[in-house]
């Protein structure tokens, strides 16, 4: 790298999971190269070593505070397969319940805390501005009262349902241990209804404030944040998006079919990659092999996450979402979009799907069927629970002894599989904005937006006060000294 | 005067899990209303809103002796003016966020209180030693707290 300048963005401290990102400039000060590098909490797996197979839905929910419900799903439907056993109806009913609720709650603060700020109050406005407390200005506080009064309903479903206020512990193999009364579901339908008005509301902010502003549209379908991936998602028997159980299925740059796997079949798809300068590995497709960390036909990189479902699927699986798909694809004129800002835009019309399949479920007679839980097989030693998360297909796959016992667990969560497409997208970023050695305090966030459709989950484990990832950009001259700072603490 | 005490924290991420333990304890002793989260987020909002009096308990890294207890105020964790990190939101930032939306129902007092820790990093139900002696003491101060 000699003759290069170097730019670093760094965390100052461990909180947060340790993100890095490093710029290299070339001698006339254009972007050479950019790495994205993380640290995650290892050890997770070896702690789940040892333990019966029906207690590690109740310890999962423990990863992470943000996607608890997610975890104790996908370990409770690996126990399923551990027990050999099929969850009744109500049960599978009851689940996607879960996770949808889960969805609404996610979604919305994703949305409003982090993707919408960058919009609302203007990628350009000071930090100072942009921000949650920015966005409520702008927005209005009654509305913003009603945004975070309705989504605290998805947290009350979420806790109704999974046994316990914080971590849920409902889960079971073959099923889960808590029916739905005939109370508890009058309830959540009203609680679903405004669920559904939140996703309306969010979907017409959305509109509102992004797709009439011509800049704005201008950022999203700027080459700057597109990236020319595949794609990897869940879908159901109809080929429409399915958060809770289906097929996974994996499109191509042009949106052909590469193939659909369930369980195991997983590792026929994915491979991964260890790179000498990353902590991580980094998955691509098998069927295609190595291509580098590149974009385009032919690229073996693959993303997960809500853009990636809506592009993998046919369509939505209700009637709000399903128009509001529509008019995405309409609006961006391609199939698949491989524009990354269109990240924020699927996360809105699946906030409002998940809310109508909410309510939905809440009217379905057969939710508050006793019939909860279904006899036990024999153990068969293996297990895959696949879930979409809110951030991407998230695979739990466990093998136990003879007794359930876990012998061993290998979790691959969506920041994993998006780390290609990460990388590529702060590459991109920073090739756009970074000319000729000039770095302004604005391109640390441009940098920033990059990554941010994504929502990276980097140890969302910790959250020790200050609870913050400080970053800092350090610009190298080609000399290796330090001549120029930008903070943003 | 209607309190709440909220004890955040990952409980299986050794010291990380300290806010959650202190809650624990005081909870077998005391008779007042409390909270486990796990994250920083809207939740913390869900829960406060409505009393006169929060204590929120949490693990803190500054670098300073392990076990080390602070007594803060939103405005000494408001460190920042980038309000949010890329992933979450912080303590600082709802809090701040629930006086300008919801500033009649908001706590007229809260008190932070921090713990420093020494190891987030490892998958585990127990804290370090120093920050472990840590939890009585802590306690102790919320009993004082919540008597006055």
């Amino acid at each position: 790298m000699s003759g290069l300048k170097k730019i670093e963005i760094n965390p100052i401290t461990r909180l947060e999971g340790h993100g890095k990102i490093a710029i290299f400039l070339d001698e006339s000060g254009n972007v050479a190269e950019a790495f994205f590098q993380v640290v995650e909490l290892r050890g997770y797996e070896r702690f789940l070593v040892g333990m019966p197979i029906e207690e590690v839905p109740r310890t999962v929910s423990t990863i992470c505070g943000v996607c608890r419900a997610i975890h104790h799903t996908a370990a409770t439907k690996a126990s399923d397969q551990i027990y050999g056993v099929e969850p009744t109806e109500t049960a599978k009913k009851i689940r996607e319940l879960f996770v949808n609720a889960h969805y609404v709650e996610d979604h919305a603060v994703i949305l409003y805390a982090l993707g919408l700020p960058d919009f609302v109050v203007g990628p350009e406005a000071d930090p100072a501005e942009r921000n949650i407390v920015g966005l409520v200005k702008k927005v209005g506080v009654d509305v913003a009262k009603e945004v975070l009064r309705k989504r605290s309903y998805a947290v009350k479903i979420l806790e109704m349902l999974g046994g316990k206020p914080i971590h849920p512990v409902a889960g079971l193999p073959g099923g889960w241990s808590k029916r739905v009364t005939e109370e508890e579901r009058q309830e959540i339908e009203k609680l679903a209804k405004e669920l559904v008005e939140l996703g309306k509301l969010t979907i017409q902010i959305f509109e509102d404030v992004i797709l009439k502003n011509e800049k704005y549209m201008e950022l999203i379908t700027s080459d700057a944040y597109r990236s020319v991936l595949n794609y990897m998602g869940t879908i159901d028997e109809k080929g429409r998006v399915n958060y809770y159980d289906g097929v996974q299925k994996i499109i191509d740059t042009k949106g052909n079919e590469i193939g659909r796997f369930t369980g195991k079949e997983y590792l026929n798809y994915i491979a991964e990659r260890v790179l000498p300068w990353s902590y991580l590995k980094m998955p691509y497709l098998k069927q295609i092999g190595w291509k580098g960390i590149v974009d385009g036909d032919g690229t073996s990189l693959y993303s997960v996450g809500p853009l990636a479902r809506l592009n993998v699927a046919d369509g939505m699986n209700t009637p709000l979402a399903q128009e509001a798909y529509e008019k995405m694809f309409d609006v961006l004129k391609e199939r698949p979009i491989h524009y990354v800002m269109a990240y924020h835009w699927a996360r809105a019309i699946e906030l409002l799907n998940a809310a109508e399949r909410v309510l939905e479920l809440a009217q379905d007679p057969e939710i508050t069927s006793p019939d909860v839980r279904a006899e036990l097989g024999e153990v068969t030693g293996e297990g895959v629970g696949i879930i979409e998360a809110p951030r991407g297909t998230l695979i739990h796959h466990y093998k136990t002894d003879e007794k359930g016992i876990v012998t061993e667990a290998n979790l691959i969560v969506a920041t994993t599989h998006n780390k290609g497409p990460i990388t590529l997208a702060i590459r991109k970023a920073a090739k756009h904005f970074i000319k000729n050695g000039q770095v302004d305090e604005k391109i640390l966030n441009y940098v920033e937006m990059a990554f941010r459709p994504y929502d990276l989950c980097l140890a969302c484990a910790t959250h020790v006060l200050p609870g913050r990832l400080p970053i800092e950009i350090n610009i190298y001259d080609s000399d290796g000294n330090l001549y120029k700072t930008l903070r943003n603490f | 005067m209607k309190t709440i005490v909220v004890g955040i924290g990952n409980p299986i991420l050794r010291d990380d899990s300290v806010g959650i333990k202190v809650v624990e304890e005081l909870s077998r002793d005391v008779d007042v209303d409390t909270a486990i989260l796990t994250t920083t987020n809207f939740e913390v909002l869900d829960k406060i809103l409505g009393y006169d009096k929060a204590i929120i308990v949490d693990a803190i890294q500054t670098g300073n002796e392990p076990g080390t207890i602070y007594e803060l105020s939103i405005d000494d964790i408001f460190v920042t003016y980038s309000f949010t990190n890329t992933h979450n939101l912080t303590l600082a930032t709802t809090l701040k966020l629930g006086y300008v939306i919801f500033p009649e129902k908001m706590p007229k007092e809260i008190k932070l209180i921090a713990i420093e820790v020494e190891d987030v990093e490892n998958f585990g139900e127990e804290c370090t030693p120093k920050v472990r002696e840590a939890i009585p003491k802590v306690v102790e101060m919320i009993k004082r707290e919540i008597s006055k």
